[in-house]
């Protein structure tokens, strides 16, 4: 009989901390970045890849992943640098195909990039594309991208 | 024995009247990863947990959760963090109040009888109010707050208290930076007709394309020219590029 109590006990004890010791790395990833007056180029392209449900791996995995997918072409940026509304906005054109914009369709910088996000409303219009993103923003971005995608 | 039966059926039924005060707030179902608040770590939402008052949630990728506040409806959609500030109810009167952080939330608020009931959802720079009726609110750190009237009406205020009543295709804009919302109708204008201004245009430039209603840029007959070319008919246009 104590036998079988000690056995239950510890089951409980290890179940219990199994499921309080999941990792929901989302949302706390999201809710740290959320807070933040600038985002990274890391912090910005691995958000990117939760939204458009990829394998999240090290900086350089990342990084190499989006080359791939000619998203980051022309994009030499480290892991700690500044994101700005352009290097974002670019990497968004191209993965959504936005081609509505005629100077986009033309120069493909990332100024008109901007403006080609703007128009679909992932974007504000007020600002420029040199402008760091802060934390809110990027959230507020990356829902309306999840949007777009299908998501909700 | 009698005493003792006499005794439970009173405790039994005091219970029972005393849960049906008690404010109650339960998670209907979850998708992906919704998960909620203790200390300073975020745990998954399971279906049929109950929340207290003060309940921090937040939602990832393609997750929602719903949750049952007092027999209201509330849907927090993906990316989402928010949180129960106030839920009480007595027999007269539910008072629910949620506070948004960023994200979006659709609720339907039922009317129960004469009771009185408030339930208020407010994001960091408007609330809105509804009684007996569905919307959706949702609040971004740039573009502000948006709040629209899915069923009958909603009342959305800015935090001075200005306040206006959103209903059919009207939707409640509020920018961080504005001290008032934006006309009720600009979605619906933007759908309905040609945007003629330059997206490039100052804000007093947009403001007064709103009011006046006419591009104060150009002539009236690059009005006609690109209003004749959304119906359909033949017409010339010239494109500047300027860089």
């Amino acid at each position: 009989m104590r036998k079988q109590i000690i056995i239950l006990t510890i089951s409980c004890i290890l179940l219990s901390s199994q499921l309080y010791g999941q990792k929901i790395s989302q949302v706390t990833f999201i809710n740290e970045i959320a807070d933040k007056e600038q985002v990274t180029y890391g912090e910005g392209i691995q958000f990117f890849l939760m939204v458009i449900e990829k394998k999240i791996g090290s900086f350089q995995e990342n990084v190499n992943f989006l080359n791939k997918e000619g998203l980051t072409k022309g994009i030499t940026l480290t892991k700690d640098s500044p994101l700005r509304r352009g290097t974002l906005s670019l990497i968004l054109a191209r993965h959504l195909k936005l081609s509505d914009s005629l100077l986009y369709n033309i120069f493909k910088s990332e100024r008109y990039a901007y403006r080609a996000c703007a128009a679909k409303e992932i974007m504000e219009y007020d600002g420029s594309e040199w402008e760091i993103l802060s934390g809110g923003e990027l959230v507020e971005i990356m829902t309306k991208v999840s949007e777009m995608l299908g998501g909700n | 024995m009698k005493i003792l039966t006499i005794f439970i059926t009173l405790l039994t039924a005091l219970f029972f009247s005393s849960k049906a005060l008690f404010a109650k707030i339960v998670v209907e179902s979850t998708k992906g990863e919704a998960s909620y608040k203790a200390g300073n770590q975020w745990l998954p939402l399971t279906k049929g947990q109950q929340l207290m008052e003060g309940a921090k949630i937040s939602t990832g990728v393609k997750s929602w959760a719903v949750l049952d506040i007092d027999g209201n409806n509330v849907k927090v959609e993906q990316l989402t963090t928010m949180k129960i500030f106030k839920n009480q109810i007595t027999p007269d009167a539910q008072n629910t109040h949620i506070g948004l952080k960023h994200g979006s939330l659709q609720a339907r608020v039922s009317k129960i009888g004469k009771l009185k009931t408030s339930f208020k959802i407010s994001t960091p720079v408007a609330t809105s109010s509804v009684r007996g009726t569905e919307k959706r609110n949702f609040h971004g750190a740039k573009s502000g707050t948006s709040i629209k009237a899915l069923k009958e009406t909603v009342v959305g205020e800015n935090r001075k208290g200005v306040s206006n009543t959103i209903r059919g295709n009207s939707v409640f804009r509020l920018r961080p930076t504005d001290p008032r919302p934006q006309n009720l109708l600009n979605d619906s204008m933007n759908r309905s007709f040609t945007r003629l201004q330059d997206p490039n245009s100052t804000r007093d430039e947009k403001n007064g394309l709103e009011i006046n209603g006419v591009n104060q840029l150009g002539g009236s007959s690059d009005i006609d020219n690109a209003t004749s070319s959304q119906i359909g008919g033949p017409t010339k246009i010239n494109i500047n590029i300027n860089w």
